[in-house]
């Protein structure tokens, strides 16, 4: 085994040594002061309320956290790597825009009164998937993978989107405009097992089957064409990653609003420190997506407590002041390249 | 209105008849009469930005001096009044092309604009929402002599003062109960200490369980905490019945188990205005005994 094979699988255990130490950290965090040591011993008490809070508030809240920070940044790495453009995200496509207008759309004219708890997250996927479809048989017209043009009708739809958002905002009440703001700022305070679950599965799947195309994504780095010369079938490599980079992150919006810069970030922190191979970067992203929301999650639940920041809020900030640091430390050591 | 209709509904107001008009109550209806009418002859033509000043004028019997309001002013819907605007965008071509005598705005509504309003050489009146149930009331009052109905709004006052007294005593010798008033979801949004809100619950003899916080944004775990004896929930863009149904699903909340996990309409609630005031407290008070 090769030192990079062994550098791998350390900064893979690091990782996770890192996800459970948030997580416990995570469990401890909140109004009710539990301890680490109390952990153990409330496990056994289920009748109490601190082992409520533990099992019903905290513990499906990490899983939240994980599943969406791994699923965006997961999406992210595949959605740069297709597209062979950095500053690419899981929103850049108009996803998130999409996702926001379905919801608007449904809070604006009362939909969720009259169809009920699960009306936001419909809306917001099928949304989501409105705009994926867009891009898709856009971009995939006449048998082509136009990916430069794909990207660019993304970035329109973002607009279209945001603007008919704002249209939206400007004609309905304030009553709404608070529920419209509150949801685009981004929230992981889901009591719905279901939805976590869902999210959950996803994300793990999303990882499975991207992983399966770690090679390809490799390979496509070198461009469409150089790809197809190492035997790659860069046609359907591209258009199936799309479709399941887009669905995670459908998903990941309708649950939990919209979260940015995690899918941005991530991939390009982990490509900085283990470099752009994709059979590491996948996992590493997604380990490092999830570590990362939880613990912004924990930022934004103690920093004004028992007052709550919206999560994007912290990764903006964070993600942000994080990345150039390390983009910094960084330049001398080795070219970033994608 | 007319100027003969104005004098006999002055005069109705005063709970008078010419049958028994004596010479001090004549000099005190001439006085009433002359400033109420000076003012009146200012403020014949409102345009109302906010749909809770809308609703007042309403509710003082001016509704035909409004000559403009916006697209949410529910209760002027019938009336097919002009539309100047909405929530936060208002035309203010269409406000100075109607030539009102007086624009009254909440908070919410951009100072810019306002400004622009004022310059044209109309006068603006700015209501913020009311830290109490007292400035409520006062604001109701000045709201009510700008626009010539001081003695209606008094009156409206008046009755809404006693019926929450009644209210407020029949918790007398009751337990103080700790109250979780909510305002909207994702985040949780409670009710603040000086707010007229946060007077639902003390007047209901209850303590707020936010009592101290100075934002509004709280979570669960928060909540279950404090373990309120009775949940409010005001529907305020989401969806009031699944916040409901999320909170029935917490066993160990006290206000579930005494089964007092309710919803106000928030239309009534979150209007600061005498006459929902007190239906607010009505509603609570349904609830809670």
């Amino acid at each position: 085994m090769n030192n990079k094979y062994i550098s791998w699988i350390l900064f893979t255990l690091l990782l996770l040594l890192l996800l459970i130490a948030a997580a416990l950290l995570s469990l401890t965090m909140g109004e009710a002061s539990i301890s680490l040591t109390d952990l153990v011993t409330l496990l056994k008490e289920k009748e109490s309320m601190e082992y409520f809070i533990l099992t019903q508030i905290r513990l499906p809240r990490i899983i939240l956290a994980f599943s969406v920070g791994g699923a965006l940044s997961l999406a992210g790495a595949i959605l740069q790597g297709i597209f062979r453009n950095p500053l690419v995200e899981p929103y850049t496509l108009g996803i998130s825009g999409g996702a926001a207008l379905g919801v608007a759309i449904s809070i604006v004219f009362g939909l969720q009164t009259s169809i009920g708890i699960f009306m936001l997250p419909v809306a917001g996927f099928t949304g989501a998937i409105i705009t994926i479809l867009t891009v898709g048989i856009l971009g995939f017209l006449r048998g082509g993978t136009d990916i430069n043009k794909m990207l660019l009708i993304g970035v329109m739809i973002s607009f279209v989107a945001s603007s008919a958002m704002m249209f939206l905002m400007s004609i309905t009440t304030s009553d709404n405009l608070h529920g419209i703001i509150f949801w685009i700022m981004g929230s992981l305070d889901e009591p719905n097992k279901t939805l976590i679950q869902i999210t959950l599965y996803s994300a793990i799947a999303g990882l499975l089957i991207s992983y399966i195309f770690a090679r390809p994504l490799n390979a496509l780095i070198l461009g469409q064409e150089k790809a197809a010369y190492l035997g790659i079938n860069s046609k359907t490599t591209i258009r199936l990653l799309f479709i399941a980079a887009s669905l995670l992150t459908g998903i990941c919006v309708s649950v939990a609003g919209v979260i940015g810069f995690v899918g941005l970030v991530i991939p390009h922190l982990i490509r900085l420190i283990t470099g752009s191979d994709y059979r590491f970067l996948l996992i590493g992203s997604f380990l490092g997506g999830g570590l990362f929301l939880i613990l912004s999650d924990i930022v934004a639940r103690s920093i004004i407590s028992p007052n709550e920041l919206p999560i994007g809020v912290i990764t903006g900030i964070a993600g942000g002041i994080l990345f150039i640091i390390v983009l910094n430390q960084n330049k001398n050591k080795k070219k970033h390249d994608i | 209105m007319s100027f003969l209709q104005k004098i006999i509904s002055t005069i109705k107001n005063l709970h008078l008849s010419f049958n028994d008009l004596n010479s001090t109550k004549i000099l005190v209806l001439i006085i009433i009469l002359t400033s109420s009418l000076a003012v009146n002859a200012q403020n014949q033509r409102i345009v109302s930005l906010a749909p809770s000043l809308t609703k007042s004028i309403y509710y003082m019997g001016a509704a035909d001096q409004i000559v403009g309001c916006t697209s949410f002013c529910n209760i002027a819907k019938n009336d097919k009044k002009e539309i100047v605007g909405s929530a936060v965008t208002i035309n203010i071509e269409k406000v100075i092309t109607l030539k009102p005598d007086l624009v009254v705005a909440s908070a919410i509504t951009n100072p810019e604009t306002l400004d622009l309003i004022r310059r044209a050489g109309i006068e603006t009146k700015v209501f913020i929402t009311p830290a109490n149930f007292e400035i409520l009331c006062a604001q109701f009052q000045e709201l009510g002599n700008l626009i010539g109905r001081s003695q209606k709004a008094a009156s409206i006052i008046n009755r809404t003062k006693i019926e929450v007294e009644k209210i407020k005593k029949s918790y007398k010798n009751k337990i103080s109960q700790q109250i979780f008033f909510q305002l909207g979801a994702r985040p949780i949004f409670t009710v603040l200490d000086n707010t007229f809100m946060s007077d639902y619950i003390t007047f209901s003899g209850g303590e707020n369980i936010s009592s101290g916080l100075s934002k509004g944004t709280i979570n669960r775990e928060f909540v279950l905490m404090k373990n309120p004896d009775v949940i409010i929930i005001v529907n305020m863009g989401i969806v009031a019945e699944e916040e409901k149904k999320i909170w029935e699903s917490y066993p160990h909340l006290n206000a579930v188990k005494n089964n007092k996990v309710f919803i106000i309409e928030s239309d009534m609630a979150s209007t600061p205005n005498p006459p929902d005031f007190l239906d607010t407290m009505k509603a609570i008070q349904k609830e809670l005994q």
